[in-house]
């Protein structure tokens, strides 16, 4: 198994915009979402998580709500918000044009 | 300040304790963590470890938490500033090139802030100041000429008719010889009214000031010493006090001592009380410098009005003396004090330097566009990375921000450097002690607060255009953006204008210097020796007394070895003397407004010998005349031409007043040619040349033509001197070439200052376009390689990147050219010899920028000529 990359700075936040907008989720939930969604190639550091998701609600993109896990516990839920839909589909655009730009560059490098 | 360091870096390494709710978070995370690993079938054992080891550092996570949550500006601030100061050094050159552009800048400015703020700006050391005015009186008519002074018998009068407005004391500026311990010296003094101190808000550092008892007559003589005084011939001791000292060979007691600094009202070193004697009693006498401290209440305008109404009635009161004195002037300190065209020329020094730093700002601003330029992608890539517009712009301020902090302690010591300079030019004396400056605190914030108000500004617009714009055609796009390139050939031609600016007062400064450098005053100076004495105190209350001493000195001193001539005057040539005083010519109609002012000398009839002046027409006084009172005068050419247009004027008689002698009428026996004409004047005040019996003043001058270095034959007229009197103190010992030198010190201050003004604006301006051009050319070096490839003449190549330099810099001049008159036209009143439009001076400037640039876009298109067109064209196929 090759080994897993280290996520390129900036593209946590729009991982996790991704991961929330199947529906609201606590922490320990996205970073397990995000390893099965890239099939364990990227490696999100668990304590990393955190600091970013608190960005984010600064931010505006989403909210937290203390709520009761599927386990009975206490947890807090977060939950996009319009101006993160709105933003997750605006990083996501840019980041496809990214990397066609990058592929096409390459692609004409090896050529 | 270090405590405040100390303060500040507690404040940023503080950990605050941790958010309660992002523990309990942290805590489910791993807790979670942990029950999916025993499902999993981990030994619980190991299950809490290996959750912890996934998780990672706890502590990063709570720290990285309460950044996002509260990001506070500050930290945001130093996480900027680091990263800024990392891209700074890489870029080492720039950087460099960047801090000594803004520094030099800034420490120009700052220099002449300093200068401004302490002539102009501060106030003067005095409690409420700013209620503090100087009084005076003028004509309707001429309300743009010099005050007049007051006299005592006005100051009394006014006094008591202010009233509620005003409270109002005087101080009479004189000369006096003090002895009595040490020997004799002249020392610059003045009576003032008692109450003066405690107006002015002054109090002693030891004994007391003086009390209204002191100032009647009868009263014994006593005096306040001044801190300078009291340290240099005193030793500082405080047992002075009570002690007496002799105040024009009379006994004073002194009663106090001032503190350091005080010397009103210019350069004084002792007081004693006015209203003792002292020929004060006269109406027409204006010595008094009268100040007035305005009521809490009044407006200046109300106190103006109300000292108005007190003048006009004077005026109709005393008619003799007063008549046409109707209006009051009051005018505050800095007024009084620093006359024009002092501030103008100050405000356009101080204009002139903000330019440069204009200029210099322009630099960098095109040094940082360049970088932004460079950087595009790198900034494209950050952007890429999630980082938002705001925080690029931000990374990029905290990088302009940074230069200016860097550039900061250069320009204090470039404004430490030129404060001490500027003052060192300053003869002793020149201004009031209290005027000084200096880098002070003051100085400081404001070279702090432009450093970084320039940065701000040089980094903005280059951080705007960076943070605007798509990401991907960042990304992709590799051209430079024409925008940005008009907005910088926009500031190297807003360079090159103001360099005109500064460069053509520059010139116009340096002009007017030379020209009062070749003046010719009229006088062989060259060997010419001048030593003034002070006459003053009981023994020479006589005039008999002073027309013997000096013509016993005067006998001395033509018979010591290597003396030519010998001349005993009260005028010496830009050095000043003599009595003003109004002219009446004999078969003119007496109209008193009409009255001319002329100046009166008292000399022996070998002064023009002496000076090197020849006689026009007549003869000179034989030396019995010069002693005698003979109604008999030499005129020169101005009065002359002033009094008998085209006649002849031997044998003419004209009446002449002055305080001193009253109304007395003189027949004219000889021309002298005029001598100390002020330039550009056709003719030298009207002067008459009296025998000096008539003129005998307290400061007379010894004049001397020698035959060597007049400087060498000082000991021995001051032994002379010595010799008649031990006890005559000599109060000012000068050689007219350096009286001559000294005459315009303000001038040569002013063309080195514009001069540093001009040459700073010239090599920043040139800096700006060889930036330009030299970066155009990088961003070409292909295409010129390709050219050179296709057999272009690489002269060609050169004549085409100069000629780009030289049109920016064309758009620079033209444009300078229609603002310069503006400024120069402010600067009228301080020229000489050279008009503020004048042409070649405003052509030379020009032709300068012109060469200049060329220069300047020589060596960039040098070396795009001496590109390697095999390289390039590998370098693009490839």
């Amino acid at each position: 198994m090759p080994k897993p990359l280290d996520l390129p700075q900036g593209t946590l936040d729009l991982l996790i915009l991704r991961a929330l907008r199947l529906g609201p989720q606590h922490g320990w939930a996205i970073s397990q979402r995000l390893e099965q969604l890239s099939s364990a190639v990227l490696q999100v550091p668990q304590g990393s998580l955190y600091p970013a998701l608190h960005r984010l609600e600064r931010r505006g993109w989403i909210t937290s709500t203390w709520g009761v896990s599927d386990h009975n516990r206490q947890a807090r839920f977060y939950e996009l918000s319009r101006s993160g839909r709105k933003q997750l589909d605006r990083e996501v655009e840019d980041w496809q044009r990214l990397t066609t730009a990058v592929n096409q560059v390459l692609r004409e490098t090896e050529s | 300040m270090l405590n405040v360091l100390r303060a500040a870096w507690r404040f940023v390494s503080r950990r605050s304790p941790a958010d309660p709710d992002v523990a309990r978070e942290l805590k489910f995370h791993v807790d979670r963590h942990t029950e999916l690993l025993l499902s999993r079938g981990v030994p619980s054992a190991d299950a809490a470890r290996l959750a912890r080891a996934a998780f990672g550092s706890v502590d990063a996570a709570v720290e990285g938490c309460r950044d996002a949550r509260r990001l506070s500006w500050f930290s945001g601030l130093m996480r900027d500033l680091r990263q800024a100061g990392r891209s700074l050094w890489r870029a080492r050159v720039l950087t460099c090139l960047a801090v000594l552009c803004l520094g030099f800048g800034i420490g120009l400015d700052t220099t002449m802030f300093a200068v401004v703020d302490g002539v102009l700006l501060q106030p003067y050391p005095y409690p409420d100041a700013d209620r503090l005015v100087v009084i005076g009186v003028t004509s309707d008519a001429a309300s743009s000429s010099q005050p007049t002074p007051l006299s005592y018998p006005d100051f009394e009068d006014w006094r008591a008719r202010t009233g509620e407005t005003a409270t109002i004391e005087a101080a009479a500026p004189r000369q006096v010889a003090l002895s009595g311990i040490g020997d004799p010296v002249s020392v610059s003094a003045a009576a003032v009214s008692p109450g003066l101190f405690a107006l002015i808000g002054a109090a002693p550092i030891a004994g007391r000031t003086f009390m209204t008892s002191d100032g009647v007559p009868g009263a014994p003589d006593v005096a306040v010493l001044g801190h300078d005084l009291w340290t240099r011939r005193y030793g500082a001791d405080p047992a002075v006090v009570g002690r007496s000292v002799l105040v024009d060979g009379r006994p004073h007691v002194v009663i106090g001592v001032m503190p350091a600094g005080f010397a009103f009202p210019n350069q004084q070193a002792l007081w004693t009380p006015l209203g003792i004697g002292r020929g004060l009693d006269e109406r027409g006498v204006r010595t008094l410098t009268t100040i007035a401290r305005l009521a809490s209440a009044v407006t200046r305008t109300r106190a103006t009005q109300t000292l108005d109404a007190v003048a006009a009635d004077l005026a109709r009161a005393y008619p003799a003396t007063n008549a046409g004195l109707t209006r009051a002037s009051v005018r505050t300190l800095h007024e009084a004090f620093v006359p024009d065209p002092i501030p103008a020329v100050l405000w356009l020094m101080f204009a002139g330097a903000t330019l440069v730093l204009f200029i210099a700002c322009s630099n960098v601003a095109n040094l940082l566009l360049a970088r932004a330029t460079a950087r595009s992608h790198e900034l494209a890539v950050r952007a890429a990375l999630g980082a938002s517009r705001v925080q690029i712009v931000r990374h990029l301020l905290a990088e302009s921000l940074l230069l200016g902090v860097a550039a900061i302690p250069l320009a204090a010591a470039m404004a430490t450097l030129g404060t001490w300079q500027l003052a060192r030019m300053m003869p002793a004396g020149a201004v009031p002690a209290y005027v000084h400056w200096e880098m002070d605190g003051r100085a400081l914030l404001y070279a702090s607060a432009m450093a970084i108000a320039a940065t701000v500004a040089a980094g903005l617009a280059p951080a705007i255009g960076a943070a605007r714009g798509r990401l991907s055609a960042r990304l992709t796009d590799r051209s430079t953006g024409t925008g940005r390139s008009v907005l910088r050939s926009t500031l190297v031609a807003a360079q090159v204008a103001v360099s005109l600016v500064a460069i053509v007062l520059a010139v116009l400064f340096s002009r007017t210097f030379d020209a009062l450098a070749a003046h010719d005053w009229g006088v062989d100076a060259a060997h010419v020796l001048m030593l003034r004495v002070a006459m003053t105190g009981d023994r020479y209350a006589d005039t008999d007394a002073r027309v013997r001493r000096m013509d016993d000195i005067l006998r001395r001193a033509t018979t010591l070895p290597g003396v030519e001539s010998a001349a005993v005057s009260t005028y010496v040539p830009l050095a000043g003397g003599g009595e003003r005083g109004h002219l009446d010519v004999e078969g003119r109609a007496a109209d008193p407004d009409a009255r001319e002012s002329m100046r009166l000398v008292g000399a022996t009839s070998t002064l023009f010998d002496t000076l090197g002046v020849h006689l026009v027409r007549g003869r000179v006084l034989t030396p019995a005349e010069s002693l005698s009172r003979a109604n008999i005068a030499i005129v020169n050419e101005g009065l002359a031409a002033h009094a008998w247009p085209g006649r002849d004027p031997i044998g003419r008689r004209f009446r002449a007043w002055t305080a001193s002698t009253g109304d007395q009428t003189f027949t004219v026996v000889g021309v002298a040619a005029d001598f100390g004409t002020e330039p550009g004047e056709p003719h030298a005040e009207p002067t008459a040349f009296v025998p000096y019996a008539w003129q005998a003043a307290p400061d007379t001058a010894l004049v001397l033509r020698v035959a060597g270095d007049p400087a060498s034959a000082a000991p021995l007229a001051r032994t002379a001197i010595g010799e008649s009197d031990s006890q005559l103190p000599i109060a000012d010992v000068q050689t007219m070439p350096a009286i001559e030198a000294r005459a315009f010190w303000q001038f040569a201050l002013f063309g080195r200052v514009f001069g540093a003004i001009g040459i700073a604006a010239l090599l920043l301006a040139a800096c700006g376009v060889y930036g330009l051009v030299s970066y155009a050319v990088s961003l070409q070096t292909q295409e010129m390689g390709v050219r050179i490839a296709l057999g272009a003449d690489r002269r060609r190549i050169v004549m085409t990147v100069v000629d780009r330099g030289v049109r920016l810099a064309a758009v620079g001049i033209v444009a300078g050219l229609v603002v310069a008159p503006a400024l120069t036209w402010l600067a009228r009143g301080t020229l000489v010899g050279v008009g503020p439009f004048d042409p070649p001076s405003f052509a030379l400037a020009a032709l300068l920028l012109a060469a200049m640039a060329s220069a300047a876009s020589l060596v960039p298109a040098w070396r795009a000529s001496r590109v390697d067109a095999a390289s390039i064209l590998r370098g693009a196929l490839r």
